[in-house]
């Protein structure tokens, strides 16, 4: 618990990367994401969430599109759009050289 | 028991509890005010509503069908505190989702605040009643008691107080003060419709009242009510600008400014704190003055001359305040006006009404005192009521 509460700054940063790679696998509404995520270090919550797929939405990373559901209103179900999928790309890149320059440090 | 309040939730219709309601008012406020930089703010805060509303879902059933405050509670301990982007949010505690301590009832700061909206005089005793959580009624009445006992003494510490306790003007700033806007101007209004209606059918009575007498009173009385029509409407208004989705007092949306030369806003300035305190002293003044006529006979010492009645006394005392303070007041509503102040215009009308009111009350307790017809009337007033009620009965929602 301490050490999670001491790289909260790190998860902070890569929650966009997170989301990314979330919404990358599939369509997904919120709650799915929600889900997802809470079985993993990254869990989050709609009050983070919420502003979070509208900026990137704003960038032009993500979209959504409207579908019914069978319980209640109709869900916004969130892709990515091409240049959410460069971004994502590139993020994986900068991550797997970040990680080449960590383990290049230990030695 | 609770009073049960019925929200909108980005379409669907959820019954809360009071204490659920306030909660919920409070997270969203919040949620709107770090959210307010964003353009898709209104958007934003429908998806928030329409999260909030499905984990709600959870909670009720065929035979559970209000929402309560620990479960709202825990449904926004769920949701968590909404984020608010870019902007440093470091000081509350580390931003970091899920690790930021959720909104929870007691932990909002309580502060003291005036409450402008609704005041009598500044809103000190409304925030104080907010506060301490008890009726701003009752506050009054308290502060008015101490000031008379110690013969006006305490008025002192309210004007201190005026200045010294800030004023809440952002609707934070009003949840910290207590939450629910507390409305005395709908009392007021409720206390002079009533007094109103009684001294109408104390006026009816022909025997007491020269014709002359009541045709001047209905003139009056359609004046009157023309009047309180436009300042209703007036009201109702600039109430519809300032609220979003929840009943935010007016306060929260200033309606923008008349342009008004610099000069006179500087004069308005001036005027307004300096008319206020000429207003509350006078009423000070009179206050106290009526207390020691009533309590003494005399007032502050001096003995009423032999012919002179006690009625007639008071009278002349209301009469005497309302020549200095009416004045006042449309100075003090003009200068607020200059400063763009309409969201004040309320307190000033509601102190208008508490005059009003004051002064029918008088005039009621007057002529029940020395007309004895009048008397007799306000005796047999229960069976007047019952008929009233039998008559307007059907015609009331």
């Amino acid at each position: 618990m301490a050490s999670s509460e001491r790289f909260s700054a790190i998860r902070k940063g890569l929650l966009e990367f997170v989301i990314l790679k979330v919404v990358a696998s599939d369509k997904v509404y919120v709650a799915d994401m929600l889900a997802r995520l809470s079985a993993t270090e990254f869990t989050t919550q709609e009050g983070t969430l919420y502003p979070l797929l509208s900026k990137m939405r704003r960038e032009g990373l993500v979209d959504y599109e409207w579908q019914e559901s069978d319980a209640g209103p109709p869900r916004k179900y969130y892709r990515l759009t091409a240049k959410g999928q460069s971004q994502l790309a590139e993020l994986n890149d900068y991550w797997n050289s970040l990680n080449t320059t960590l383990g290049q440090l230990e030695r | 028991m609770q009073k049960v309040i019925t929200i909108n939730l980005n379409g669907a219709a959820y019954q809360f509890d009071e204490d659920a309601f306030d909660t919920l008012r409070r997270y969203l406020d919040q949620a709107r005010l770090r959210l307010k930089d964003n353009p898709d703010l209104a958007e934003i805060m429908t998806d928030l509503e329409q999260a909030i509303g499905e984990k709600c879902q959870k909670f009720l059933g065929a035979h559970k069908t209000v929402v309560s405050a620990s479960e709202i509670t825990q449904v926004l301990d769920e949701m968590g505190p909404v984020d608010g982007g870019e902007e440093p949010q470091s000081t509350d505690a580390g931003s970091q989702p899920g690790a930021t301590p959720p909104l929870r009832d007691g932990d909002a700061p309580k502060r003291l605040y005036q409450i402008s909206d609704g005041a009598i005089i500044s809103g000190v005793c409304q925030g104080i009643a907010a506060y301490l959580n008890v009726d701003a009624t009752l506050v009054r009445l308290v502060f008015v008691i101490l000031a008379v006992v110690t013969k006006g003494g305490f008025a002192l510490v309210y004007l201190v107080m005026m200045f010294v306790i800030p004023e809440a003007s952002t609707s934070e700033e009003h949840a910290a003060a207590h939450g629910a806007p507390f409305n005395a101007k709908e009392i007021v209004d409720h206390a002079t419709s009533k007094a109103r209606s009684v001294a109408d059918q104390a006026l009816k009575n022909p025997k007491a009242f020269h014709a002359d007498w009541r045709k001047q009173h209905r003139d009056f009385r359609r004046k009157w009510h023309r009047e309180r029509r436009a300042w209703k409407r007036e009201w109702r208004q600039s109430r519809r600008r300032a609220r979003r989705w929840w009943g935010v007092p007016a306060s929260a949306a200033p309606v923008a400014p008349p342009p008004v030369g610099y000069a006179a806003q500087v004069t308005a300035g001036v005027l307004v704190p300096v008319l206020s305190l000429a207003s509350a002293a006078v009423f000070w003044i009179w206050a106290a003055a009526m207390m020691s006529l009533l309590a003494t006979g005399a007032i502050f010492g001096r003995s009423l001359p032999s012919d002179l009645p006690m009625w007639a006394a008071l009278l002349i005392l209301a009469l005497l305040f309302n020549m200095f303070a009416w004045p006042l007041h449309h100075a003090r509503q003009a200068s607020h006006a200059a400063l763009g102040g309409r969201q004040r215009y309320g307190s000033v009308a509601a102190w208008d009404g508490m005059m009003g009111f004051g002064f029918w009350l008088l005039l009621g307790w007057a002529a029940y005192r020395y007309i004895p017809e009048v008397h007799q009337f306000f005796d047999n007033l229960p069976l007047v009521r019952d008929n009233l009620r039998e008559v307007f009965g059907p015609l009331r929602r």
